[in-house]
């Protein structure tokens, strides 16, 4: 795949997404938009500035969802699995595959028997616009227990998440789970009728563990490569690896040597629920912020700097005049040649949902970072930040380790499935 | 800066009459004995019953529209009073976190006969009469104050989570009130609790000795008039912290004496700024709320499930609003100016 950056992602061009992330098929269609009268482009064409004919291939040699930039809103939901054998298990995952093709792919909807309950809930009208939706499909460490028998495939770096800090949360019915799948499009209707498509295609087989859902904050400048804000009100994703670097991304995102067969082209997904406490963040003076990041909450740029991309020279600074030895940032990525291999490719949302039993407010940051061994990199950034001043303002309460395994093969292939190595 | 300054001074005097007049009304109406909603809240909730109307708005609303001539910007009526005092020396507060140690020691004194009290009740294997020793060990050590590790790994001990031991709950360094609170309100035989507690009283023996010793910055000592009430709307409010006895209510009374000791402490650096007065404001009506509640349980603190909504409502509504006014104790009690932050080399 041409792995999208930020800024195409974010121009509010339907045309310029779609010709840059979409493959010929959605190139086609759009081409042709105006010389038919196909409902998808003309849904388009009527709302040209929602990037709603954006296609995303579900094919390819990596599954679509890991490098593209964040959508605007995402799902996050965790199964447990429920299917009697492995056979059942392999039948909805691929069930779940195909669905989930269909969906990214978009188009009109069969009716068939008008007696029948429809196929399809309707929810996006009789022909769905692609919408960039992804779906990213994942297994945790307890799938391969020994219920179906897969206790010899399990990658090689896979384990539960582990507890990190006497501040870990952890819910246990908001952490772990068999089966992840990640849901993410431009519009929350998308990712909300891609949910409950998927459901029925896995009845029996997955029960809902856990969900949670997280929305980007809008691109709001100054540039259009400036990063958005998590709700502490801080830029989030500044120091990412270069999705586009394949040398980079073969070494710190993509399974490596040492895995079995099946796993090749895999990834491992970390995902973490982190409560944010907003109100009590509030109540912090904005210097005391700062130098718990170490960036300027306006510009994102390290402290003492002009601008967000700037290098924070902390070689320059070993003794933390300027930014704080225990400053997320320099915790978080240290920019040593040690620590060059642990970096992460994160994909963060935010999440907004409700209310406690306090009447404060329940948001926070959904964590996601892809990478290559969650021992090498994940864990070791986070043993660094357990004693970080922020702790106190944020605590994890859910989420898990996954392994996501490789695409179904060249873009087009159309008869793969994800998970299908695993059960050969 | 002059012009600032002086304004500070002109309305500094405006400000002394507004605590006179507010110690007036605090006096003549007798606040501390309910619950009573902020002026603005009560118009906006016309329905709401409030048991004590007249006792709290007219001293908040004034303190809080000087609040905002003091500042002259028309911004926030609750920022930091300009204080010519300020920045204060770090041995300023030598006195105040003596004091504070003081209060500390005295209720660590008291816990130690609690937890003994609470180890023969486990031995007894009488669980009723467990948990409510329990309760009172847990409510002393919530009066310490103890927020962020005041008390290092000793805290840990007492006070501890199982959240993020490798073996969570059933992990062997699990141990301590809460192992207790899980034990109690649990299916466990209370006598398999008796090393728990027994552990626990050697621990709080142990506190007695660190706390004189441990070591309190001014920056900790201003900071946790604040955090120690943010962390029972983080912790006990929302019930995560207490969840087996979900004493959340009991822990929040606990944690408003500890802050009333940390601010009554700082009395001789605050002298009746306005960040004291609407602080301690905050906490006389949170205790108020908490006083109501209890009184309607007949005497006891009852658990956070057994809260009616509108006690839920009028509980919540007090600890924000007491957090909104203590939130600006930090500001009026810097000890440095902030350094400018050093430029950020080029290549």
């Amino acid at each position: 795949m041409s792995p999208l950056d930020r800024r195409q992602f974010l121009s509010r061009s339907a045309l310029t997404l779609g010709a840059a992330g979409a493959g010929a098929a959605a190139a086609a269609a759009a081409a042709g938009a105006a010389g038919t009268d196909d409902p998808t482009a003309a849904a388009a064409a009527n709302a040209p500035s929602d990037g709603l004919a954006g296609a995303v291939p579900f094919d390819g040699p990596h599954q679509a969802g890991v490098l593209r930039p964040a959508s605007a809103h995402a799902r996050f939901a965790a199964f447990d699995a429920t299917a009697p054998d492995a056979g059942a298990l392999a039948s909805a995952l691929q069930a779940l595959s195909y669905r989930a093709r269909v969906l990214t792919a978009g188009g009109a909807t069969s009716p068939l028997d008008p007696d029948a309950p429809p196929l399809d809930s309707g929810v996006l009208g009789g022909t769905i616009a692609p919408d960039g939706l992804t779906v990213t499909i994942g297994f945790g460490a307890s799938l391969f227990d020994d219920r179906y028998g897969l206790a010899k495939q399990r990658p090689a770096h896979l384990t539960p998440m582990p507890r990190f800090a006497v501040d870990d949360d952890l819910v246990a019915d908001q952490t772990h789970g068999d089966v992840l799948v990640q849901i993410a499009a431009a519009h929350r209707d998308t990712v909300t009728h891609a949910m409950r498509e998927l459901m029925r295609t896995v009845r029996g087989a997955l029960e809902l563990r856990w969900t949670v859902d997280g929305f980007q904050g809008a691109s709001r400048g100054p540039t259009r490569k400036s990063s958005s804000r998590n709700l502490f009100g801080f830029r989030d994703g500044t120091s990412n690896p270069d999705p586009a670097d394949a040398a980079l991304m073969d070494r710190l995102v993509w399974s490596k040597a040492g895995e079995p067969a099946w796993a090749a082209g895999g990834t491992y997904l970390v995902v973490r629920q982190i409560r944010m406490q907003v109100e009590f963040w509030d109540r912090v003076g904005l210097r005391e912020q700062e130098n718990m990041i170490g960036r300027h909450r306006d510009t994102g740029a390290p402290l003492g700097g002009t601008d967000e991309f700037q290098d924070p020279r902390l070689d320059a600074d070993p003794k933390g005049a300027r930014i704080p030895s225990d400053a997320h940032i320099r915790l978080a990525n240290p920019r040593t040649a040690a620590t060059d291999d642990q970096r992460i490719l994160r994909r963060a949302y935010n999440y907004d949902r409700g209310f406690d039993r306090a009447g404060t407010l329940d948001q926070g940051l959904l964590f996601v970072a892809y990478n290559q061994d969650p021992a090498r990199q994940f864990a070791r950034i986070q043993e660094r930040l357990n004693d970080e001043p922020m702790t106190d303002y944020v605590s994890p309460v859910g989420g898990g380790y996954f392994f996501v395994p490789p695409g179904t093969g060249r873009t087009g292939e159309r008869s793969g499935w994800i998970g299908r190595t695993l059960f050969a | 800066m002059l012009d600032r300054l002086s304004r500070g001074a002109l309305l500094g005097a405006v400000l002394l009459i507004a605590v006179v007049v507010g110690l007036v009304l605090f006096t003549a109406l007798g606040v501390g004995g309910g619950p009573a909603d902020h002026p603005e809240r009560r118009a906006a909730v016309p329905g709401r019953t409030v048991p004590h109307p007249a006792a709290l708005p007219g001293r908040a609303g004034r303190s809080e529209s000087i609040g905002s001539r003091e500042n002259g910007d028309g911004g926030d009526p609750d920022a930091p009073v300009l204080n010519e005092a300020i920045p204060f020396r770090e041995a300023d507060f030598r006195g105040p976190i003596a004091r504070y140690r003081r209060y500390a020691a005295a209720e660590v004194d008291r816990l130690i006969p609690e937890a003994a009290t609470l180890r023969r009740a486990v031995a007894s294997g009488d669980r009723e009469r467990s948990r409510t020793a329990w309760r009172a060990a847990f409510e002393r050590y919530q009066r310490l104050g103890a927020v962020y590790g005041a008390f290092g790994e000793v805290d840990g001990a007492i006070d501890g989570l199982a959240g993020g031991l490798p073996h969570g709950t059933r992990d062997r360094h699990f141990t301590g009130l809460h192992r207790l609170e899980l034990g109690l309100w649990g299916h466990e035989p209370v006598r398999s609790l008796i090393p728990v507690a027994t552990r626990l009283t050697a621990d709080v023996r142990r506190l007695r000795r660190v706390v004189p010793r441990t070591e309190i910055t001014a920056l900790d000592f201003a900071t946790r008039a604040h955090e120690i009430v943010e962390d029972a709307q983080r912790d006990f409010l929302s019930g995560r912290h207490v969840p087996w006895s979900h004493e959340g209510v009991l822990a929040t009374a606990g944690g408003l004496d500890a802050t009333q000791a940390v601010l009554t402490a700082l009395h001789p650096l605050l002298k009746g700024q306005q960040s004291e007065v609407t602080s301690q404001a905050g906490l006389d009506r949170l205790r108020g709320t908490l006083r109501s509640i209890r009184a309607a349980h007949h005497g006891v603190d009852p658990t956070t499930d057994a809260l009616r909504p509108s006690e839920r409502n009028a509980l919540n509504a007090s600890t924000s609003w007491a957090l909104e006014r203590l939130q600006t104790l930090p500001g009026s009690l810097e000890t440095t100016d902030p350094p400018p932050i050093p430029k950020l080399p080029s290549r």
